[in-house]
């Protein structure tokens, strides 16, 4: 880094460079987090503006809630389990592509990205297809003959949405632990070879816990979004996959913002409660982090 | 060293093949049906044909959202690479007061569910008097993608050999030639790839547009309402394939001119 007490004008330039971008965080993130808040304190109903008051009424029914507390919970679970099995699904695959060969290595990389560019609602509506009435997936059980009628509950179901879910972030979840994987010291691997480990042992005590920090970046930059899902509720989940991303929608439409904005700080803080948890785990498994 | 981990390789390749079939065989079938002579995006299979690209040609409002998908791209990345790249020079160059937490404030839309930003901007606007419209969704994208920017910005500067700098300034350069004459020239490559993510990251959006642009819908918006009303699907669908056929074809283009030219970077 430069050393900007030394040089005149070093410190003052850094401060010149970040006044745009620092002016535009705060108009366009922190302040609008802030009356965010602020909304939550108002009093529940259809308001066409804020007003000067302060009331936990908007909390107290919303917390009082069983249902509220129900989605919110079923939410979570479905943050959870799609980022764990995207994140176990992912690993083979960032493992493969760090670990290929050179010569085919740019090849598979393009192939395992180009999801990325196809968009996530296409993706989404793509499984509506194949697990519908008259989808190709029933078709091809009839045809088959595993079964002589179509089975409606492939879709509009929480399992529906989870395994929907896995399809889109599993791409993304190989990502992190690409990268991380790919950054790791190789020699360790030989020095494991050189003591005498075997092929899974040497993975099970060097790559493995090595690649954590990847792992775990990869498992919340997952689950985080997911907590905020609700275009694949919406298209897949039928009444019983609703997520908190829908209700918090709902009333938004029907302008109830204090209620929406309730449930949006409660998701925001799920998030945050989430990261945090996180930050200590990664903290706490970082095992051996050899880079200098 | 390779022979010893053959079987394990086979096991390996053969999950990769899989994976990738199973990515890709969705997006095969929904292009499929994007051909499919008739109006019902299901089985049975009533034989192919153009007609959903001809009609896409014609329906006014699809292609509208395209054009509002594409300006509302460009604009937030525009501000998303000057904004973050400007931030990404500061913190990785320079130390002033407030650096670390401005640091994590812009690193943070990163970690946070869109939904929360987007009621929370969409309560602002609403605040103001302002209607969701292109502007509104411009603002949402450019705060979501300047984190991009800033970190690979911030990353390609921070591999730079700081005897450079120090040339530089011991020639008598001020910090705004230093900044035109070898910041931004080396930071090029970093620069259009955080403008290629940020535009494919803001076309692809959904959550921030939904609840920010208002009447002036982005693709995947209408693509989202289309999916209650399926009489305009089958024309979205047509148009959704045309654009994915379009970027692919040009990534994979791209990555065939990198192979001749020279070494492909990650």
């Amino acid at each position: 880094m430069a050393d900007t007490r030394r040089i005149p004008g070093g410190r003052r330039f850094g401060l010149v460079l970040s006044a745009a971008p620092a002016l535009w965080l705060l108009a366009f993130f922190v302040v609008p987090l802030g009356i965010l808040v602020a909304w939550s304190f108002q009093p529940p109903g259809i308001v066409a503006a804020l007003r000067p008051v302060v009331t936990l009424e908007a909390y107290r029914s919303t917390l009082s809630a069983a249902s509220y507390w129900r989605v919110l919970a079923r939410t979570g679970v479905i943050a959870l389990t799609v980022a764990g099995v995207a994140v176990v699904l992912a690993y083979p695959i960032a493992y493969t592509l760090a670990f290929a060969a050179r010569r085919r290595r740019n090849l598979v990389l393009t192939l395992a990205l180009l999801p990325f560019l196809t968009s996530y609602l296409l993706r989404i509506y793509a499984w509506r297809l194949l697990l519908g009435t008259k989808g190709v997936l029933n078709v091809l059980l009839q045809a088959i003959g595993l079964t002589d009628r179509p089975l409606p509950f492939f879709l509009y179901s929480r399992t529906a949405v989870v395994l929907v879910l896995i399809y889109v972030w599993v791409p993304w979840a190989a990502l992190p632990i690409f990268l991380r994987l790919e950054q790791m010291d190789r020699s360790l691997i030989e020095a494991a070879d050189d003591l005498g480990a075997t092929r899974f042992r040497a993975f099970l005590r060097v790559t493995l816990p090595l690649s954590m920090p990847g792992v775990f970046a990869a498992f919340f930059f997952v689950m985080i979004p997911t907590l905020g899902d609700f275009a694949t509720a919406s298209a897949v989940g039928g009444s019983g996959g609703q997520m908190i991303g829908n209700i918090i929608q709902q009333y938004l439409n029907s302008l109830s913002y204090p209620s929406g904005a309730v449930l949006s700080v409660l998701l925001l803080a799920t998030a945050l409660v989430a990261m945090a948890l996180g930050a200590r785990l990664a903290g706490i498994r970082d095992v051996g982090d050899v880079r200098v | 060293m390779s022979s010893r981990s053959e079987p394990r390789r086979v096991g390996l390749w053969t999950y990769f093949w899989f994976y990738i079939a199973l990515l890709y065989t969705p997006l095969l079938v929904l292009a499929a049906f994007s051909l499919h002579d008739s109006e019902l995006l299901s089985l049975p299979w009533r034989g192919f044909s153009l007609r959903w690209y001809r009609e896409m040609l014609h329906a006014t409002a699809l292609l509208r959202s395209l054009r509002i998908s594409v300006i509302v791209a460009l604009l937030a990345s525009t501000l998303a690479v000057v904004l973050g790249g400007a931030l990404g020079i500061a913190v990785s160059r320079f130390r002033f007061p407030g650096r670390g937490v401005l640091l994590a404030l812009a690193l943070s839309p990163l970690v946070i569910p869109y939904l929360g930003l987007a009621v929370s901007l969409l309560m602002t606007f609403v605040a103001l008097g302002l209607k969701p419209s292109i502007p509104t969704v411009v603002i949402g994208h450019s705060v979501v993608a300047m984190p991009y920017a800033l970190l690979l910005v911030a990353t390609r500067l921070l591999g730079i050999d700081p005897s450079l700098e120090e040339a530089a300034l011991d020639l008598g350069a001020g910090w705004r030639s230093i900044l035109g004459r070898l910041y931004v020239p080396l930071m090029g490559p970093a620069l259009g790839t955080a403008f290629v993510t940020a535009f494919v990251l803001s076309f692809d959006e959904l959550y921030l547009a939904f609840f920010l642009s208002g009447s002036d819908q982005t693709l995947p918006v209408y693509f989202f309402s289309g999916l209650r009303h399926p009489e305009f699907l089958p024309p979205t669908l047509a148009l959704t394939t045309l654009v994915t056929v379009v970027v692919v074809t040009l990534t994979l283009a791209s990555q065939v001119v990198r192979l001749r030219h020279g070494t492909f970077r990650v």
